[in-house]
């Protein structure tokens, strides 16, 4: 059985790797916490590229403006069509934000309309329990970017299965450090991320 | 030389000879007893009470001609009087024909699919016990169908002939079990059974002691599933269960890793393929698993047959195995019936790809198909006989099966036979008004 890769998607527009750290973090999650096969380091693939249709789980995050080309639409409504699923982050966590505005707008001119996750989603107990859906993360307790909480997340739907999942909580800020430096959190603010990949292998 | 009274009184014996042996026919026939009535021709409008009728005093011959194509009730009385002698002949002005089928939907509470084949651009109707449904017309191969419910019989009125028919026997399919590691193999898998219909459950190793269940915890048995897909090797359920399952009519899917569960393997018996390259016994002994390793064509995926470029496990065939796929001389995917019921392993890795990377559209369908055809081979079903209203689907091909092929399909009826009592009897009183004038015409010039 094929390994869990961890994929990092490379679009044209905008910042993609604004959060480099994000891949080794969530991999090391996986592998503390499952038994799912997972290779040890993550790619990263161009979005417009048919190789996202090698790796279904993609993360894409950046604080600029987006605005994909033709193929990266296409391989986006693709990706998603054929069941993949991509985790949109926005690295702001400002809802007023470039990336927020513009990404949103390509969303749902590639996939489709967005709509609120409930909190009582089976994304929320996965593996991990979150009885309040998507945990905050300290940049917004922080009151940095719009000095907002961002309650929910929001998604893309094929059938009953998120396909497309966005938030604008900052995840990629929260989860952006050296994996070896949970020792000095009390609570590992990671495995709101493993659910996203046990859900993302399991749905 | 005969004289011309000679040949006058010879000719007068002749007719007077044919006379009497027409009479005497005519007399035996009556006298071995003739039916009331000896030929009779009915049509569709009269049919009902002429066979009430021919039931107390049959006919030796009906022709019936039909405006209307005989039901299935009219055909079998009419079968039934031929058997007893009557000689049954009929016509139809309408040669079209026409059929109308019901198939059962195959969920529970799901639609049928009702299918009405009558002349090519007709308009026919949809009826039921309660009435109308709806009103479709026939498309260029004269096919008209729907998704409907029809409550008890459904009825299309095609041309001459109103044909009926009903939803009859029921399988019930039960869900099928995914068994296997968290992956996307599990994941595509599920998916691909549930976008073509199946009711799936889901049994997913996360973590050691964790499991992500889709559906709720059944036993593995029959009276709760219909197959069980192994994707793993070393995935907790119990061998003899599955054993078991299976010698009770149960389907086992084991794909990739899961054909070296130990329960498959001790069920279909796998041992190992001709060996490639070399391999002295003390790695055959640390690796006894009953496989060989294919690696896929480069390339392949994004080629016409995908799963070439899949790695897989290939097997060596045991008596009672059938070769489902092969690669090479090997098999790949292989079946094997174990009692009542029936194993199929497939020796495919990460057959996920075959749904995500292909470049044709079609890649979804097809990887969708495939797997649903692999667990339709091995599925346990259960008929359940239901009581169904009489049906007569195709009436004008029932009634040229019991009656035989009508005198004539879309023309005029023919000609009756000849009534030979009332020839014999004509030819007799002639042949006496000929004698009777020849004896009075003597001596006339």
């Amino acid at each position: 059985m094929s390994e869990f890769v961890f994929a990092t998607a490379q679009y044209e527009s905008g910042d993609w790797d604004s959060a480099p750290l994000v891949p080794a973090n969530l991999i090391d999650s996986i592998a503390r916490y499952t038994s799912i096969p997972v290779a040890p380091a993550g790619v990263v693939v161009a979005l417009s590229s048919n190789d996202v249709l090698r790796f279904p789980f993609l993360f894409m995050t950046g604080h600029l403006p987006v605005r994909f080309t033709e193929a990266e639409r296409a391989s986006v409504r693709r990706f998603i069509d054929r069941g993949g699923f991509l985790f949109i982050d926005d690295h702001n966590h400002d809802i007023d934000g470039a990336f927020h505005k513009t990404v949103t707008e390509e969303i749902q001119r590639s996939a489709g309309p967005l709509v609120t996750v409930s909190k009582r989603h089976e994304l929320f107990s996965s593996f991990f329990t979150f009885p309040d859906g998507p945990p905050n993360t300290s940049h917004e307790l922080n009151g940095w970017g719009d000095n907002l909480l961002h309650p929910d997340l929001k998604a893309v739907f094929r059938g009953d299965r998120i396909a497309l999942l966005y938030s604008n909580k900052d995840y990629s800020s929260e989860w952006s450090y050296h994996p070896e430096n949970k020792r000095f959190y009390s609570v590992d603010n990671t495995r709101f991320g493993v659910n996203l990949v046990v859900y993302a292998l399991t749905r | 030389m005969r004289s011309r009274a000679d040949r006058r009184l010879t000719a007068e014996r002749a007719l007077r000879g044919i006379a009497f042996a027409a009479m005497a026919v005519l007399a035996w026939r009556l006298s071995i007893g003739q039916p009331s009535a000896d030929r009779t021709h009915v049509t569709s409008g009269s049919l009902d009470s002429a066979l009430v009728r021919w039931s107390a005093s049959a006919p030796k011959w009906a022709t019936i001609d039909a405006d209307t194509i005989p039901g299935s009730r009219q055909r079998d009385w009419l079968v039934a009087l031929r058997r007893t002698g009557t000689t049954i002949t009929w016509s139809a002005s309408d040669s079209s024909g026409g059929a109308v089928t019901v198939e059962q939907g195959p969920l529970t509470g799901s639609l049928h699919r009702v299918t009405a084949l009558a002349v090519a651009g007709h308009d026919v109707v949809l009826s039921d016990d309660l009435g109308t449904i709806d009103t479709a017309r026939t498309g260029p191969d004269g096919i008209a169908s729907w998704r409907a419910s029809p409550i008890g019989q459904a009825r299309v009125a095609l041309g001459q002939a109103n044909a009926a028919s009903a939803a009859r026997d029921s399988l019930i399919v039960r869900p099928v079990l995914v068994i296997g590691q968290a992956g996307w193999e599990s994941r595509f898998v599920v998916t691909a059974l549930e976008e073509d219909g199946w009711s799936v459950m889901a049994r997913l190793t996360v973590a050691p002691g964790a499991l992500v269940r889709q559906g709720p915890a059944v036993r593995i048995d029959t009276a709760e599933l219909s197959a069980v897909v192994v994707l793993d090797s070393n995935s907790t359920v119990d061998a003899s269960e599955l054993s078991r399952f299976v010698r009770e009519g149960g389907g086992i899917v084991a794909s990739g890793a899961g054909a070296n569960h130990p329960a498959v393997r001790a069920l279909v018996a796998l041992r190992p393929a001709p060996f490639r390259f070399q391999r002295d016994a003390a790695q055959i002994s640390q690796y006894p698993v009953s496989f060989e390793a294919s690696p896929g064509a480069i390339g392949a995926l994004l080629g016409p047959a995908p799963r070439e470029g899949l790695s897989a496990r290939t097997f060596g065939l045991r008596a009672g195995s059938v070769a489902l796929e092969r690669r090479g001389d090997a098999t790949v995917v292989l079946a094997r019936r174990v009692e009542s019921g029936r194993v199929i392993v497939v020796g495919y890795d990460d057959t996920w790809r075959l749904r995500m990377v292909p470049a044709s559209e079609s890649a979804p369908e097809a990887h969708r198909a495939w797997w649903s055809s692999l667990v339709a081979g091995a599925v346990y079903v259960r008929p359940v006989p239901r009581d169904a209203a009489p049906v007569d689907e195709a009436p004008l091909a029932s009634t040229i099966s019991a009656l035989g092929p009508p005198s004539a399909l879309g023309g005029p009826v023919p000609d009756m036979p000849l009534p030979w009592d009332a020839v014999l009897a004509a030819g007799a009183a002639a042949s006496l008004l000929a004698q009777w004038l020849s004896r009075r015409m003597r001596g006339v010039a």
